[in-house]
């Protein structure tokens, strides 16, 4: 009685689907992520929605909770996040959400382009086909501004959506219906 | 190259070449049968296993998407861990059904694996993608937390509770299904294996309402594997019916068809993937039709006849006194029309039976409601003696009135005999949905007076039930509807009629409350407008009115002694009257036992065999726990303990026929005709000085039947059933109207097992909640829309605070030593009383179900 153990936790909604082999940044490079935005109006990577991965957030975060990936993108560390909120603040393309942890199940996507746009430059981004919506046991998947949302009141999350995914755009945080992107020990 | 997949299962490494859902390879390669399949879709948590720590749906996952992992099932437990969730759910109650528990446990271990003291918050968030349709979750939670306790050190197992030398009537009885049902090796139908078995599977109506030009099957039984494809042309007699044989096995050729359930034909073949392969090589020449889809339309002159006969199925006419003249002359007076929606039972284990050929004849393993029911709907299909079909109850994962018709026996039997081996028919969630008879919809009006003080004068109302495409139970549960639409109280005149109309609508029948949820929800709601109109509160003008013992019901029956509304009332006063303006209340009664003039019989016989007393008796235990009540009634007679029981079960080859799981009845009615034998074997027991050895072989039998007035009988004081049982409860919302407390008081007599009744209740309760505020079953032209995920059940994290009471009175009726059912009454009076809580905080009277403009009616919009 009156412990309070609901935690929070940060998702990050891109996985860095449209890098290219070796066009991932190393820490050496981490900088600004709103400078940069701001310095390349023209863009800076194929996608205008995802991540840039220069880590703001990793800057941000005070509990070296949330990293760059090998896939270029940034991911958290639930073992560490407290769900601060500190790199939502950071990411200047708001692709970071706080949740909890009871639902790992996210699209990992906030791609608002037509799909067939982003099947050009990205392999993971949703293009809004609509599969998860179809098979979601508790309908609390729907597709907005074609991209996948979920809705965590009616969400059990099942990973049935994860699961039949086929641009494995929606992730499984745990790892367990979809590989997660595991921190590089340095 | 074949791909190779390999993880670990308890322990042990597994590897496969197949890409399948590991449900599928959990079951059927490794058989673990604690891993159950209750949709196959995501939604009920029923296979839930742990991977990697994790609570996982099983279903889900794949063998694919498994490989590297760590799997734990229920079977893999440690003996610590068993024994800490066997003791736990069974002290706590946390078992009815079962079918849902070894998800409970898996889910509960992977939470408490992490969380080693976990809170009631955090249980119920660890049970959200778990449903239990039986329990109400309170007493699984408080299981879980238990079970921690134990493996924590801070509890420990008192291991007399399980053995039960002291398992008499009143005592806190360990449940006999706890052990194999928490451990998961209990067997429901689906758990069946056998030498030989094939699996058949219907192809069903791709419409509700439409002419069947032709049937192609050729190509399916071209396919290897195939063994046959049965039509209506391979059915002795096509129909079959509870009551009413109405019910085509399959529509023929130039047959219509009357909902989307009905089978067209039926593929039987050696494996499941090859059947699902077959079925998809069916062709169905149709000729669609426009399909009756409301009582209204079945009502019109020029409606298409759903049967020949025409579309009014059933009606009823209930009257005594002269409620005209009653409401004319009444100070107050209130009409209202109400409507409530069909509803899905959404039982756990979704329909399933294996046959096979048997002596002269077929033998069935069922999971339903009455072994002799089914008996005599397969030997009515086969134009057979009844003797030749034997019916034996497996584990039965809930029924709530939704298995009292046959759905997957009659066609394994079928099969059984056609292809003489023996047959598994298992129903998809999608076909179980669509197939069995719902609750029926209901458009009533109710027109009840009063006068100046608030005593009731006289009721007039006519009632509207969609029975859909079939009459299951129609005729008694319209019949109840209309004999309890007048609530427990005093007045004399009444005119009630009632009619159930065909459609093309999914059937309706028998579901829990049985018809009364739909009438009581329009009575209670009424009594609320005459209360303000005579300025008394709710709870006021109930208490004026109650029934007490002496005084006549309105159908004529004089109240017995053990009547305790009044005490019920008083029971929950203090919880209503502290919450003005936010809490609802409503009173309801049920019969125990069928009643109306029907024989209406309990038999049960016991033997001395090996040392043991065998209780014989066919009375089917869908989870709520009669099996363990009528040893205990062995034990309160004998004074022996539970080991020297045993319930063999319901077989109709071995057990007397003790009729139907329905109307509240086993507990009373086969509880009595076990008193009665164990009284017998006690008076002989007693002349041997104790010594069972003595009575070896020596066989007791007895039935019990209290007669009763058929309805519209000629004397002064009918007695329509044996006894009712009665209720009020009260519904409390907070600010932002969630419902956050229920005071439910019971007077159902003597209490048999107070761990059980207390789960009867609270389970009750919560589907009460859900016909009020969640659940609903759309339909589109006559088609089903709902998915199981999305019935509106209620999660583990939506549940209020259930105060289950039950009031006990000295007075009782003389038999089965003065229990009265519970089944039934506990989800009848939420509903109105949910109306209630809502009217009192809003002022705006809520007459259709689900309610609208409520907390939870605004959750579901606006996601949508």
């Amino acid at each position: 009685m009156g412990r309070n153990r609901k935690k929070k936790v940060a998702v990050v909604q891109c996985t860095g689907g449209c890098r290219r082999a070796g066009d991932i940044p190393d820490p050496e490079r981490y900088g600004d992520c709103r400078q940069a935005v701001l310095e390349h109006p023209e863009g800076i990577l194929p996608c205008r929605w995802g991540c840039i991965g220069l880590g703001s957030c990793v800057q941000a975060c005070r509990l070296d909770a949330i990293y760059i990936s090998r896939s270029g993108s940034a991911e958290t560390d639930w073992s560490r996040c407290v769900g601060c909120g500190l790199c939502v603040k950071a990411c200047p393309r708001g692709l970071i959400r706080i949740t909890a942890p009871e639902y790992p199940i996210y699209p990992a996507c906030v791609s608002e382009d037509e799909g067939a746009q982003t099947r050009k430059y990205c392999d993971q981004g949703c293009i809004a086909c609509g599969m998860c919506v179809k098979n979601c046991p508790a309908e609390a998947i729907r597709i907005e501004n074609n991209r996948a949302v979920i809705d965590e009141e009616k969400c059990i999350a099942c990973g049935m959506c994860a699961v039949k995914c086929p641009r494995g755009a929606i992730r499984d945080h745990d790892g367990i219906f979809t590989v997660r992107e595991e921190r590089v020990v340095k | 190259m074949k791909e190779n997949y390999s993880f670990t299962v308890n322990g042990i490494v597994r590897n496969t070449d197949q890409d399948k859902p590991l449900l599928r390879y959990l079951r059927d390669d490794l058989h673990l049968h604690s891993v159950k399949d209750g949709c196959s879709e995501g939604a009920c948590g029923t296979c839930t296993i742990i991977v990697d720590g994790k609570a996982v749906k099983s279903c889900v996952l794949t063998t694919k998407l498994a490989v590297g992992k760590k799997i734990i099932t229920t079977e893999g437990l440690s003996d610590e861990e068993k024994e800490a969730f066997v003791y736990a759910f069974g002290a706590k109650g946390s078992v009815q059904c079962g079918f849902c528990i070894p998800g409970m446990v898996m889910a509960g271990k992977a939470l408490i694996d992490r969380v080693p003291d976990p809170t009631e918050e955090e249980i119920k968030t660890a049970l959200k993608g778990n449903i239990c349709r039986c329990t109400g979750y309170k007493k699984i939670i408080e299981g879980i937390q238990l079970a921690a306790a134990i493996l924590r050190g801070d509890e420990k197992i008192e291991e007399t509770l399980e053995k039960g030398e002291i398992y008499g009537v009143g005592k806190k009885a360990f449940r006999l299904d706890v052990r194999e049902k928490v451990l998961g090796y209990g067997e429901y139908p689906d758990d069946v294996e056998m030498e030989g078995m094939v699996y058949a599977s219907a192809v069903r109506s791709r419409y509700p309402r439409a002419k069947i030009l032709d049937i192609h099957c050729e190509k399916a039984l071209a396919l290897p594997g195939v063994l046959d494809v049965l039509t209506a042309e391979d059915v002795p007699n096509n129909k079959v019916g509870h009551l009413q044989q109405d019910w085509d096995v399959m529509i023929a050729r130039g047959g219509i068809t009357r909902c989307v359930g009905d089978a067209i034909c039926l593929v039987v073949a050696e494996t499941r993937e090859i059947l699902e392969k077959a079925k998809k090589l069916i062709r169905i020449d149709y000729e669609e039709l426009k399909p009756v889809t409301s009582v209204r339309e079945a009502m019109a002159e020029d409606a298409p006849k759903v049967h020949s006969a025409g579309n009014l199925c059933q009606s009823r006419h209930v009257t005594r006194g002269d409620a005209k003249k009653a409401l004319k002359n009444s100070k107050y007076v209130v009409t209202r029309t109400y409507r409530t929606p069909f509803t899905e039972h959404a039982f756990l284990e979704p329909e399933c039976a294996v046959a096979f050929p048997y002596k002269d004849g077929v033998k069935v393993l069922s999971s339903d409601q009455g072994v002799y029911d089914t008996r005599k709907e397969i030997s009515i299909m086969f134009g057979w003696e009844p003797e030749r079909v034997v019916v034996e109850n497996k584990l039965v994962g809930g029924g709530f009135g939704g298995k009292e018709d046959v759905s997957a026996q009659h066609i394994a039997a079928l099969a059984a005999v056609k292809v003489n081996r023996p047959v598994k028919v298992v129903f998809s969630r999608q076909e179980s949905i669509n197939f069995h008879p719902k609750r029926h919809a209901m458009e009533g009006t109710f027109t009840l007076g009063c006068d100046e003080n608030g005593i009731f004068t006289g009721l007039d109302c006519e009632i509207y039930f969609d029975t859909g495409a079939y009459a299951s139970l129609c005729g008694p549960v319209l019949e109840r509807a209309c004999t309890h639409s007048v609530g427990p109280y005093c007045y004399q005149n009444t005119d009630i009629r009632g009619f159930g109309y065909y459609t093309n609508n999914p059937p309706a029948g028998a579901f829990r409350g049985f018809g009364v949820c739909q009438s009581e929800f329009a009575l209670e709601s009424n009594i609320n407008l005459l209360a303000e109109m005579v300025g008394i509160s709710p709870w006021e003008i109930r208490y004026r009115n109650a029934i007490e013992p002496g005084k006549v019901l309105p159908n004529g029956q004089i109240a017995d002694c053990s009547t305790a509304l009044k005490e019920t009332l008083l029971a929950v006063k203090d919880a209503y009257e502290s919450n003005p303006g936010r809490a609802g209340i409503a009173c309801a009664m049920k019969n125990a036992g069928v009643g109306v003039g029907l024989p209406d019989k309990g038999r049960a016989k016991l033997i001395v065999h090996d040392g043991k007393v065998e209780l014989y008796s066919a009375a089917s235990d869908i989870g709520q726990g009669c099996a363990t009540v009528f040893v205990q009634m062995v034990a309160e007679t004998t004074g022996l303990g539970r080991e020297k029981i045993r319930n063999m079960g319901a077989n109709s080859e071995v057990a007397p026929d003790s009729g139907t799981t329905s109307g509240s009845r086993q507990t009373l009615i086969t509880g009595e005709a076990v008193r009665m034998a164990a009284s017998d074997l006690n008076e002989e027991l007693q002349k041997a000085e104790g010594d069972l050895s003595k009575l070896e072989g020596r066989e007791f039998f007895a039935e019990f039947f209290d007669p009763t007035d058929k309805l519209g009988a000629d004397v002064p004081y009918p007695k329509s059933h044996v006894a009712y049982g009665f209720a009020t409860h009260v519904v409390i919302l907070d600010d932002e109207g969630r419902v956050k407390e229920v005071y439910a008081a019971h007077d159902s007599g003597k209490v048999v097992n107070p761990i059980s009744i207390q789960g009867q209740i609270e389970g009750g309760v919560l589907m009460g909640l859900g016909y009020a505020l969640t659940e609903d079953f759309p339909l589109k032209d006559s088609v089903p829309q709902a998915r199981y995920g999305t019935l509106g059940l209620l999660r583990a994290p939506q549940i209020p605070d259930i105060h289950a009471i039950y009031v006990e009175k000295k007075e009782l009726l003389p038999f089965a030593y003065g229990a009265k059912g519970i089944g039934e009454i506990a989800t009848i009076p939420t509903a109105p009383a949910v109306q209630g809580a809502y009217y009192a905080m809003d002022h705006v009277l809520r007459t259709k179900l689900p309610m609208e403009n409520t907390y939870y009616s605004k959750k579901r919009k606006a996601v949508k």
